[in-house]
């Protein structure tokens, strides 16, 4: 099931790294979280783990996600409407 | 619900710009984003001519309220904003999309502080790496539609917490909460396919 719940018996401070982690991952991190999950998964090899999982995911959806090609004619067909909207 | 004030923000500021620079901030400051908006509205709809539509729509939405976008300000957050408004609004009612999640029950959950307890998934990188687009895509549509828009706004727009707060109109700890909760359902779902597409060591 998902929604298993582990407290990982490999490190002690995993929650806390994976929140931590996650957020440098954002770049929604302070300079003191950086450095503490920098610090730790040097040495935490669970940690480090995640942080790779986490970072390679995100990975995935930036490049393996295909993009659409924008209908031929819609940025015309918009600007067309807007020549016509009266001024306000 | 009054349009122009949804779409305005906390402060009803007005901008008076002639006809000129009206045109002028569409072109220079909207359509550029003309690219993105209609991947995000694909992402949402799922559908080309909803897409379409939607993008449409957000456009002329934002060239009826141009006066009260600062020029020269984040116009893709803005935008964003329009365009998933009138998705919730227009669009969501009538589309096949999947039925809404209880918010409230995950987001108390994933708010209160015994989120020390984290969702670990059995998924490794290497895994990951023989993923095609096709298996990507499949596993992120098939999250509810607004747990797929914060994947979308953080990871393939890289908005920040505060815009992704803005434009979906809910507080940064529920952006935050949410997030958490949609990287884990992703991450089952690949999970998911992997397995069954015999990836697994």
């Amino acid at each position: 099931m998902m929604d298993k719940k582990i407290h990982n018996p490999e490190c002690g401070e995993f929650s806390k790294c994976v929140k931590i982690l996650n957020l440098i991952l954002d770049n929604e991190a302070t300079v003191e979280q950086e450095t503490y999950v920098h610090e730790h998964i040097e040495s935490c090899m669970v940690c480090f783990e995640q942080y790779e999982l986490e970072k390679n995911i995100r990975d995935l959806i930036k490049t393996k996600l295909a993009n659409m090609p924008v209908p031929e004619g819609l940025a015309n067909q918009i600007r067309s409407k807007i020549q016509i909207f009266p001024h306000h | 619900m009054n349009e122009a004030i949804e779409i305005m923000e906390e402060r009803p500021v007005k901008y008076e710009y002639n006809r000129r620079e009206q045109l002028e901030i569409f072109e220079r400051e909207f359509l550029p984003h003309l690219d993105a908006m209609y991947n995000f509205a694909y992402r949402l709809t799922l559908d080309e001519d909803d897409s379409k539509d939607l993008v449409q729509d957000t456009f002329m939405k934002a060239y009826r309220f141009i006066n009260s976008f600062q020029k020269g300000t984040n116009s893709k957050a803005w935008l964003y904003r329009i365009l998933k408004n009138s998705f919730i609004n227009d669009f969501r009612k009538k589309s096949k999309t999947p039925a809404k999640v209880d918010y409230q029950e995950v987001e108390n959950f994933y708010n209160s502080d015994d989120v020390d307890e984290q969702n670990t998934v059995d998924l490794r990188v290497e895994t990951l790496k023989d993923m095609i687009g096709d298996e990507v895509s499949n596993a992120l549509n098939s999250l509810a539609v607004d747990f797929r828009t914060v994947i979308i706004l953080c990871d393939l727009e890289g908005f920040t917490y505060e815009e992704m707060a803005k434009i979906l109109d809910i507080p940064i700890g529920t952006v935050r909460s949410r997030l958490h909760r949609a990287r884990n359902l992703l991450k089952e779902k690949l999970r998911e396919y992997a397995a069954s597409m015999g990836y697994r060591e």
